[in-house]
């Protein structure tokens, strides 16, 4: 009786998840498989051409520009992310805990760089940024000091692509965080305290499992996001100076919007992701999430 | 002693707002810079030195966007990203509690392709030509729905993520006690579940808005009809072939965030202390 | 839970009314609607160009009945690469207008009919005479004509009037003056304080032709590519090239920040008043005057030194269409001796046919018109026989590299062999 029981629940599981799954395989999986197989081929000008087999990854993983955007991308996503979801999480422990008005300000206010327009965002950053016309500078003259010209200087320009894109997303970090805050059982902390454990050990030991599931998803959403983004790129820095900040979707857009290469740019998109599964795939495994 | 920590206790407050004013600075500039120049004139906006006050105000800007249909993209946007929010939440909650309560086959198949979703939905705008071509070959591009099920679709790896989190932290106690008082698994699943994961639907909604509201690269090639124009479609109108026109570009942009704003407000109320009550678990 | 039911109902509610009046939107019924892909937005009424077309529509509709051209306005970055897909997937517009690098492409593609087999056929020679010139020619395959350009560009000298007459000086005709000019317009700007530089150009990966090392190697030694399509500017001439630009920038008369200025930085900072001279297109000079914070009217162009960049928009039907008579009937609408005087008159354009240039009446007003037309007879355009794609992207890589140090001869030989590799050469 029992077993039969759970039979049918076991089917129904699968009947829950059903509607979820086949849109996200119709609209997202054969999407990438399609991209494989145009990968395969030569595909200049969207018109297929000749089968090449792997060349086209060949081509994406020994051509120098890649291969050292690839890198770039990598270290830029990592900063980023990493200083989003530390400051999400200081945040949003922090108001969950103070509550009232004060958080609601702090929430809007960590909202706003996120949601407003992207490009339009990259764009009045670089303007404030400016070497003579930006805000940045004009300030910077004011109090006495040389202007940095941000955008056109090495490391300036790497710390500023970090810094805008940390910028955009650590509301996100924090409220994505702060949901998990909301939902949490308040009974088991308050038995931690009861059993004398410190504020430290319980954050530690109780709060930090409990939302160790929108911590990660956050994490997850903000590497690849960060991984893939590029508008900021493109408006903020355009790659340069000397290519510092050349991420590896600028050359990905001009594989498809300049050079019409579309097998090179279905290879590196591939790429991308695959880099990009292998990130949360290790994600997953240090945070030991289990479904 | 005590006195020793009440002034601490001050002190650690304006340390508290002054970081508030910081954040609040760091954070709003752009913004802040963006509203300056959506209300100067096109002689004033590049005018050196720049200027933050002292100018003469004008809303010719924001005359011109709204006279050129940016209240109809507007429109589209919010019909988009609500029916975004209705596909997403119905779908992804009914999965989300099929994948925290119970065993099925092929679960953990299943699930790694909600991971690998996340990728290949955020990543999107690397995966365009593709799915343009995909889509264009169902005839699925260019209609009122397409934009709908496609941010739907995208978010709802993000979307089912946070309800499993959600419906995971109900305890299975609650679900068996109501299951004993003879209550129906229709029942559970939809009046008892979810007032209590309020806040997880409320962030996954404001994600899925969010989502939908801020995609440009999307919509710019998935739809070609001026009837069905997205709102970021609108904004970047003003920086085509002719350069960027800063006036309206940022006064579309400052508009833009306006229905952010007020949807947080309302689906945020879920996430704010205090305002809650702390009546959260139901 | 009650809050939960209440927000599904509005959310239902809205959508249902979202949708009817989408459904009333559906254009009025049409016997043949012709679509057009392009960056202009015809209801837009503050861009004369787009109120050109607007009209061009009216009339066109008008003489024919049952006809209905809808323009459904696209990123002009991207729209050729999406022309490209579409017309791989079968659904592609009538009517598209091509950017000059994705030209060559879309003709290998086959995705455009020969003019000739639509209404070109029956033109006669003084007819094609009007409109022959080395942008109709560009468009030429095999001994078909495939385009007709519209909205041509150049990339001119902008300069301001006031500045130089301050300095004394005429507007440079040559490299050397260029740089002369250059460092007599560098100082401090009295009435603003704004440092002002000699010569703005742009070197970021994301603009192109906003610099002048295209007309310098064009100019000493022709084209910057081989026979085969390969990159010719690992050379003397690019040595040259390169080393003026380094010497303008290590003197002061253009910026250091310019290694990673993109245009649009360069105009704003031109409006304010950064630049004494600046290399742009001049398709921007309205915008450019409408905006400047000092004396617009001061505001001038005129042809580089040793020959102009040369663009412009490549409008063709597709091969795929159903209505490629009716698209033909409107692209010959678009290049019609009317419509031309449309373009110049309203939409500020530079006309293009020879008969609209001999009845031209240059004004002040408008004297701009004459410069872009001697940029046109004296530019060059890219070749089309095979792609080019990215060497401006490449050149300008090449001075980002320069500045950091790289020696210049060794900077054009790896940015040459980026082009080649970029393009399977």
């Amino acid at each position: 009786m029992k077993r039969k029981m759970s039979q049918k629940r076991r089917i129904g599981g699968l009947f829950y998840t059903l509607p979820a799954m086949s849109l996200l395989i119709l609209l997202l999986i054969v999407p990438l498989i399609y991209t494989i197989y145009c990968s395969l081929y030569q595909f200049k000008y969207m018109m297929k051409g000749n089968f090449v087999g792997l060349n086209n990854f060949i081509y994406c993983l020994t051509d120098d520009r890649i291969r050292n955007s690839m890198i770039t991308t990598i270290g830029v996503t990592l900063a980023a992310t990493a200083i989003s979801i530390v400051a999400g999480l200081l945040l949003a422990l922090w108001i969950d805990k103070r509550g009232g008005l004060f958080a609601y300000i702090i929430e809007l206010i960590g909202l706003v760089p996120w949601v407003i327009s992207m490009v339009v965002a990259g764009l009045l950053w670089r303007w404030l940024f400016n070497g003579d016309l930006g805000l940045f500078n004009v300030a910077l003259r004011m109090l006495g000091f040389k202007p940095i010209y941000v955008v056109q200087t090495r490391i300036p320009a790497i710390v500023a692509l970090i810094f805008v894109m940390s910028w955009r997303t650590i509301g996100y970090a924090m409220i994505l965080i702060l949901a998990g805050l909301k939902g949490l059982d308040h009974s088991l902390i308050e038995a931690a305290r009861v059993d004398g454990a410190t504020r430290l050990q319980t954050l530690f030991r109780v709060k930090l499992p409990l939302i160790k599931s929108q911590v990660l998803l956050s994490t997850i959403v903000l590497t690849v996001s960060n991984f893939t983004n590029n508008t900021i790129p493109k408006v903020l820095t355009s790659g340069g100076p000397v290519n510092a900040t050349n991420v590896v979707t600028l050359e990905q857009y001009n594989l498809s919007f300049m050079y019409y290469e579309f097998g090179r740019s279905s290879a590196l998109s591939i790429l991308i992701m695959l880099a990009t599964t292998v990130i949360i795939a290790c994600y997953i495994k240090v945070a030991k999430y289990e479904i | 002693m005590k006195k020793k920590s009440t002034a601490l206790s001050a002190a650690f407050k304006t340390a508290e707002w002054l970081f508030v004013i910081l954040f609040g600075i760091l954070n709003l500039i752009p913004i802040f810079w963006g509203l300056v120049t959506s209300l100067k004139v096109p002689r004033e906006i590049n005018a050196f030195p720049p200027k933050i006050f002292g100018f003469m105000p004008t809303l010719q800007h924001y005359a011109r966007i709204f006279s050129s249909g940016f209240l109809r993209c507007i429109m589209n946007s919010v019909f988009y990203a609500l029916l975004a929010i209705l596909l997403g939440l119905v779908f992804g909650y009914l999965a989300a509690y099929g994948f925290a309560r119970r065993d099925f086959p092929l679960k953990k198949l299943l699930f790694f392709i909600v991971v690998v979703g996340i990728p290949l939905s955020s990543g999107s705008s690397v995966l365009l030509i593709p799915n343009y071509m995909y889509l264009t070959n169902l005839h699925l591009t260019n209609h009122w729905y397409t934009l709908p099920v496609i941010y739907a679709v995208y978010n709802l790896p993000m979307a089912l993520w946070l309800l499993i989190a959600g419906v995971k932290a109900v305890p299975h106690e609650l679900e068996e006690a109501a299951l004993i008082d003879g209550a129906s698994q229709r029942f559970i699943v939809t009046r008892l579940i979810p007032p209590l994961i309020k806040p997880s639907i409320a962030a996954a909604a404001l994600f899925i808005f969010i989502g939908s509201w801020n995609d440009y690269i999307t919509s710019s090639v998935m739809i070609n009809s001026v009837s069905l124009k997205s709102i970021q479609m609108a904004i970047y109108d003003y920086m085509g072939f002719f350069g960027q026109e800063w006036g309206p570009l940022t006064a579309s942009a400052t508009c833009a965030i306006v229905p952010i704003l007020l949807v947080f407000t309302f689906l945020g109320r879920q996430l704010v202390s205090g305002l809650t009550a702390g009546a959260v678990k139901g | 839970m009650k809050n939960a039911r209440k927000l599904l109902l509005t959310m239902a509610a809205a959508g249902a009314v979202m949708i009817s009046s989408l459904a009333l939107g559906i254009t009025a019924f049409a016997d043949e609607t012709i679509t057009m892909w392009t960056f202009l937005d015809p209801a837009d009424t503050t861009n004369g160009r787009s109120v050109a077309l607007a009209q061009m529509i009216e009339e066109f509709e008008a003489d024919n009945p049952g006809v209905k051209v809808q323009v459904e306005p696209q990123d002009w970055n991207t729209m050729t690469a999406q022309f490209l897909a579409a017309h791989a997937t079968g659904d592609a517009p009538d009517l598209i207008w091509c950017i000059s690098d994705g030209l060559c492409g879309v003709l290998d593609a086959g995705a455009l009919v020969p003019l000739e087999d639509l209404f070109m056929g029956d033109w006669t020679e003084e007819e094609i005479a009007d409109v022959d010139d080395p942008f109709f020619q560009f468009g030429e395959r095999d001994g078909k004509h495939y385009t007709l350009t519209l909205s041509k560009n150049a990339v001119v000298l902008y300069y301001r009037q006031d500045l130089l007459d301050a300095a004394g000086l005429s507007v440079p005709t040559t490299f050397d003056e260029l740089k002369t000019a250059a460092e007599a317009l560098t100082g401090t700007d009295e009435e603003t304080g704004i440092q002002r530089y000699g010569l703005g150009q742009a070197f970021s990966l994301t603009s192109s032709d906003y610099q002048l090392i295209t007309n310098y190697i064009h100019n000493e030694q022709g084209s910057l590519f081989n026979e085969d399509g390969t990159a010719n500017w690992a050379t003397e001439a690019g040595v040259a090239a390169v080393n003026w630009t380094k010497d303008m920038i290590d003197s002061g008369f253009t910026p250091m920040e310019s290694v990673n200025t993109t245009n649009e930085d360069t105009i704003t900072e031109f409006e304010a008043g950064k630049y004494g001279m600046l290399v742009l297109g001049a398709v921007r000079l309205p915008s450019i005057r409408a905006a400047a914070s000092f004396d617009p009217a001061s505001v001038q162009i005129a042809p580089i030194p040793g020959g102009c960049v040369l663009d412009g928009w490549f409008a063709g039907v597709w091969s795929g269409s159903e209505h490629q008579e009716m698209a033909g009937k409107f692209l010959e609408k678009m290049y019609s001796p009317e419509a031309d005087k449309l373009w110049v008159e309203l939409g500020g354009q530079a006309p293009v046919r020879k008969s609209t240039i001999d009845n031209l009446e240059i004004t002040d007003e408008n004297s701009y018109l004459q410069v872009m037309l001697d940029a046109f007879d004296t530019g060059f355009l890219c070749p089309n026989d095979m792609t080019y794609t990215g060497y401006k992207v490449n050149l300008n890589d090449t001075i980002q590299q320069v500045m950091s140090g790289v020696d210049p001869m060794e900077a054009l030989e790896k940015t040459a062999a980026d082009f080649n590799s970029a393009n399977n050469r």
